[in-house]
């Protein structure tokens, strides 16, 4: 599905039924809505219910991948079966878990369209402090200035700093994930032997 | 190792020990009345009637597909976990009602453990594996589950293997270990029945009478099902033996009467190889 529908869906939902609900519950005199705006906990909502499905699938089927013996193990032994999935399953899956949680992460970081009218702001002069402020997107802020700047010349290194930045990001933030990822893995195939 | 020992020695030494030719009715630990099983419409088990009496080892044997390992899994509920099983008929232990409404199938299965064809231990160290169980239950304090895991390992002749690598990973153990792992934790727990599917299926001659010691060793202590494909195993090993055939039962006597002096032409049939 593209991007831009989940952001309308944010739009729509998150900002229009559930902020503009919250406004009329509990601020019902504040003639400026307080919830029902772009705002950084709508946008990360929107974000999160683009990358569920994800999420979803690789958990499903990294506990799918644990063998029934095991689970038949612990049952016989007089495990509930939340304390097999709890102690057995989820810790055996993780390393798959963890691989839809990186692959989610690097769909939302280089995504931008989920976000522009949920959250990011064309100009921010300081960084979010709350919940319902806006904030600035990297990826958004390269468009701003690659398309509306009245002087591309001196706009060019904030440019190439903003692109190097996010790109340095996004890498960080893969990078530090495969890291963990391996080392769960490594931590449960040494159990395996 | 097992070279040397011939069924008929065995035979005559399990049955000493459980009584000489005791009848398989007395003191009955489990008893099973009219037990039918269906997996949908298919039915599996044929109302099977049968007493398994206290600490003397039971064997099922039978052709593939007969219903001993499905019967076997009535005893600890594990069928429970297949979908579309329908179970008619009563199975008791010490007069209990396994699958009245009441009962708690944790409870169940902690006194009633079991052993799987292919062995299961968790991706987790030695230790790990005995103390999963003990914890389950309850067991916190260090020492109490040291001493545990450590008598466990002794019952299953396997202490002084894997003393000094009781941390290191039971996926690291050769095949007949992981299996006494697994027998080790299902012991751990103090279960009165052990239920054994198969346990020695899967390994080769000498982890198999290794397997088959540990058994006579424990019948001890525990009462002891086993369901096996190998005859002169059951032969070996058990003090009485149970033949299915197509879900029915078709005999169970004292394992010496029922290969010696079969009362059915069928039994007679499958114990002296002439079909299954």
């Amino acid at each position: 599905m593209p991007s831009i529908v989940f952001g309308l869906f944010g739009l729509g939902f998150f900002i229009g039924f559930v902020g503009g609900g919250m406004d009329a519950l509990l601020h019902p005199d504040n003639p400026k809505p307080v919830w029902g705006k772009a705002a950084l906990i709508w946008a990360s909502m929107t974000l999160a219910v683009m990358t569920l499905p994800v999420v979803i699938v690789a958990t499903e089927e990294a506990m799918r991948a644990i063998p029934l013996g095991l689970r038949e193990a612990s049952l016989a032994l007089g495990a509930t079966k939340l304390q097999t999935i709890v102690k057995i399953v989820l810790p055996n899956a993780l390393p798959g878990i963890m691989t839809g949680g990186i692959l989610a992460v690097s769909r939302a970081a280089g995504e931008v369209a989920p976000i522009l009218f949920t959250g990011a702001a064309y100009f921010m002069a300081d960084l979010p402090r709350s919940l319902t402020d806006q904030f600035m997107d990297l990826g958004y802020h390269v468009f701003v200035l690659s398309t509306q700047s009245p002087n591309i010349d001196k706009t060019r290194p904030i440019l190439y700093g903003t692109v190097l930045v996010l790109l340095v990001l996004t890498f960080a933030l893969n990078f530090v994930a495969i890291l963990i990822r391996a080392r769960i893995r490594r931590h449960v195939r040494a159990a395996h032997g | 190792m097992a070279e040397h020992r011939t069924p008929t020695i065995r035979v005559a030494a399990g049955l000493r020990q459980g009584g000489d030719d005791a009848s398989p009715a007395a003191a009955p630990l489990i008893r099973i009345e009219n037990l039918s099983l269906y997996y949908g419409r298919a039915k599996a088990l044929d109302s099977i009637t049968l007493s398994i009496p206290e600490r003397v080892v039971t064997a099922f044997i039978g052709p593939s597909g007969c219903g001993k390992s499905t019967l076997l899994r009535c005893l600890n509920r594990m069928n429970d976990l297949i979908d579309n099983v329908r179970i008619e008929g009563r199975v008791a232990i010490d007069g209990h009602d396994l699958y009245d409404a009441k009962t708690d199938v944790i409870e169940l299965r902690k006194r009633v453990g079991m052993v799987f064809q292919k062995s299961n231990p968790f991706p987790k160290s030695i230790y790990e594996n005995i103390a999963y169980g003990l914890r389950l239950h309850g067991m916190r304090d260090r020492r109490m589950l040291d001493e545990t895991v450590e008598r466990s390992l002794r019952q299953a002749a396997l202490w002084d293997e894997v003393k000094d690598r009781l941390h290191t990973s039971a996926l690291g153990l050769s095949g007949g270990q992981q299996q006494r792992v697994c027998i080790a934790r299902a012991i751990a727990i103090q279960p009165e029945i052990l239920l054994m599917d198969e346990p020695a299926s899967a390994l080769d001659p000498i982890a198999t009478a290794r397997i088959e010691d540990l058994i006579l060793d424990l019948k001890k202590d525990f009462t002891i099902v086993i369901v096996t494909h190998n005859m002169q195993q059951a032969a070996r090993i058990s003090d009485h033996t149970a033949f299915f055939y197509l879900g029915e039962l078709i005999e169970f006597d004292a394992t010496r009467r029922l290969f010696t002096n079969p009362a059915k032409k069928q039994t007679e049939d499958y114990v002296t190889g002439r079909f299954g």
